[in-house]
């Protein structure tokens, strides 16, 4: 038995055309629910007399008081009660008490959820822990190298002036670019490869590349448009699988916390090496690549490669996401934990494109609008239910 | 755009919205919630939201296919605590079918449907229809001018709502909004 009932039952049962399922389940709806039975009987005697309320008997004029109260006048009264009589503090409290309850809750907590932005912790050879964040530049120095950070960019620039042996040492100096939840960054490396790395993302990488190869490790989510360097392959090591590539552009998406691993390529090809089979995947543009760690298989499909890079220009687009896979990618961006309550469908498939500036409120508003589901905010804890 | 003035907080223009559309927004709620109390309630809410968050507010269409598209969705809401939802639209062709013809910029769509389905009914029922609906006269006025009896309006305008849904609902398709 669902436990939702379409109203269309009651539109047939006025008009007798129920059958016996139909009438069972309306039954069972209505049992013990006075409200529901109430609201059985409303509809019903709106759809057999149509409607009751004349436009020209609404009270414009004295619903305009009741918000204009609400909405001008009890701000001020609210400040005035400070100091004024308890008899006025107990009807600012019935007030106020009266609000909290027709306010939504999207309207009273989401404020401490924002929209991430660019922010890293760069770890340096030696250890040293740097803080990347917007709207303040950073110069540091590696050996050979220098490191400059806009805030919302980092660049690694060889000097030019160094010994060739010196150069080899540094390819053994590794450096690590470490992304939190909520955050973003871009990455131009020693060899004019540029990476765009999403929020809880790592990337590791020497500070020069070997003559014989390029390997970086990533744990997360990056788009990398590597730099071609014929006979000199890029190399990429994720817990799963290694991608190797001369020059091309593609979207890694390698989080521990998911079972899926997913390349999907741009232009040019890959390889990719899986861990557990040693099996190799050749990939061409506009395909993609997942790998189940959970049951160890990997399947190639054909994509649109623009909803899986999207998020570099700054936007979303789900197409027939789940909703699980949907909250995922968000409390990665917008950093909150989520839990759904029972009953939830956390395989429902949803459309859709965001602005990865957009509210969060406004993301949860289109999202109740669906009318699928609703969300309770704790915190930085989102409840759906 | 009006709605840009009341992102910058204007007071009259808020007002001048909220008598214009506050009635039509109350009836139109009815088609989900039938009692005028729920509906006023769930109408100012609506317009509370409005001003308190207009800094917040990005709006894409019509202000008028937004006031009625929130309302619409309030009123789910509120049906979803019922455990009642409305998979083909019954509620919304309902209530436009029962909305005066002021509404027709909510959906002009499904408003042509009416017409061109009210067009199709028998002669009288049209007729009555045309008179309750689109004149917004009382079955009373309707059954003397006429020169029938009270009763038989009240059928006629059962079976014209009847006719009219079932053809409608076959020409109309789900959205699930997103």
């Amino acid at each position: 038995m669902k436990n939702k009932l379409d109203v269309g039952i009651i539109w047939k049962k006025i008009h007798r055309q129920t059958n016996d399922l139909e009438e069972k389940e309306l039954a069972s709806w209505m049992k013990n629910h006075p409200e529901r039975q109430e609201f059985y009987k409303k509809t019903s005697s709106y759809f057999e007399t149509g409607s009751q309320i004349e436009i020209k008997d609404i009270d414009v004029s004295s619903a305009k008081k009741k918000i204009y109260f609400q909405l001008f006048i009890l701000p001020k009264l609210r400040f005035f009660a400070r100091g004024a009589a308890v008899f006025i503090g107990i009807a600012v409290i019935a007030f106020l008490f009266n609000e909290i309850q027709t306010k939504t809750i999207s309207e009273k907590f989401v404020k401490r959820i924002e929209p991430g932005s660019s922010k890293a912790t760069l770890i340096l050879s030696d250890g040293s822990r740097h803080t990347l964040e917007e709207a303040s530049n950073k110069k540091l120095k590696e050996k050979g190298t220098i490191i400059i950070s806009s805030g919302k960019q980092l660049n690694y620039e060889a000097l030019s002036s160094e010994k060739s042996e010196d150069l080899r040492q540094l390819t053994k100096r590794y450096n690590t670019l470490n992304i939190p939840r909520g955050g973003e960054f871009f990455l131009s490396l020693s060899d004019g490869t540029k990476v765009w790395l999403n929020a809880e993302t790592r990337l590791s990488y020497p500070i020069q590349f070997e003559e014989k190869e390029r390997k970086v490790e990533l744990i997360g989510e990056a788009y990398f448009e590597v730099t071609p360097h014929n006979d000199r392959p890029f190399r990429i090591v994720t817990n799963g699988q290694v991608i190797e590539v001369l020059g091309t552009s593609f979207n890694v998406n390698a989080y521990p916390d998911e079972d899926l691993i997913s390349t999907t390529l741009v232009e040019g090809s890959v390889k990719i090496k899986v861990d557990e089979t040693g099996q190799d995947i050749l990939l061409e543009p506009g395909f993609q690549c997942r790998i189940d760690k959970s049951n160890k298989t990997s399947a190639v499909s054909k994509v649109n490669v623009l909803n899986f890079i999207a998020w570099k220009d700054g936007d979303y687009v789900f197409d027939n996401e789940t909703l699980e896979e949907m909250m995922s990618t968000l409390s990665r961006w917008y950093d909150f934990t989520y839990s759904f309550e029972n009953n939830i469908p956390r395989q429902l498939r949803f459309d859709g494109k965001l602005k990865r500036t957009d509210k969060f409120e406004e993301i949860l508003t289109i999202i109740e609008n669906t009318n699928e589901v609703k969300f309770k905010i704790e915190e930085k804890n989102v409840i759906i239910y | 755009m009006t709605l840009n003035k009341i992102k910058k907080n204007n007071q009259d223009v808020f007002e001048a919205l909220f008598e214009q559309y506050y009635p039509h927004l109350v009836k139109f709620a009815e088609g989900y919630l039938h009692d005028l109390q729920s509906c006023e309630d769930i109408v100012q809410s609506f317009f509370i939201s409005l001003w308190t968050n207009s800094d917040k507010l990005s709006i894409t269409s019509s202000p008028k296919s937004y006031f009625f598209t929130s309302v619409k969705n309030l009123c789910l809401n509120k049906l979803r605590d019922l455990k009642v939802q409305d998979k083909h639209q019954v509620l919304y062709i309902e209530s436009l079918i029962n909305s005066d013809a002021e509404n027709e910029v909510v959906d002009p769509e499904i408003f042509r449907m009416i017409r061109n389905a009210v067009d199709e009914l028998p002669p009288q029922m049209a007729e009555i229809f045309q008179k309750r609906y689109y004149e917004g006269k009382q079955l009373k006025e309707i059954a003397a001018e006429l020169n029938i009896v009270e009763g038989t309006v009240k059928t006629q305008l059962f079976r014209a709502r009847s006719t009219l849904r079932d053809k409608l609902q076959k020409s109309t398709k789900i959205i699930l909004v997103f």
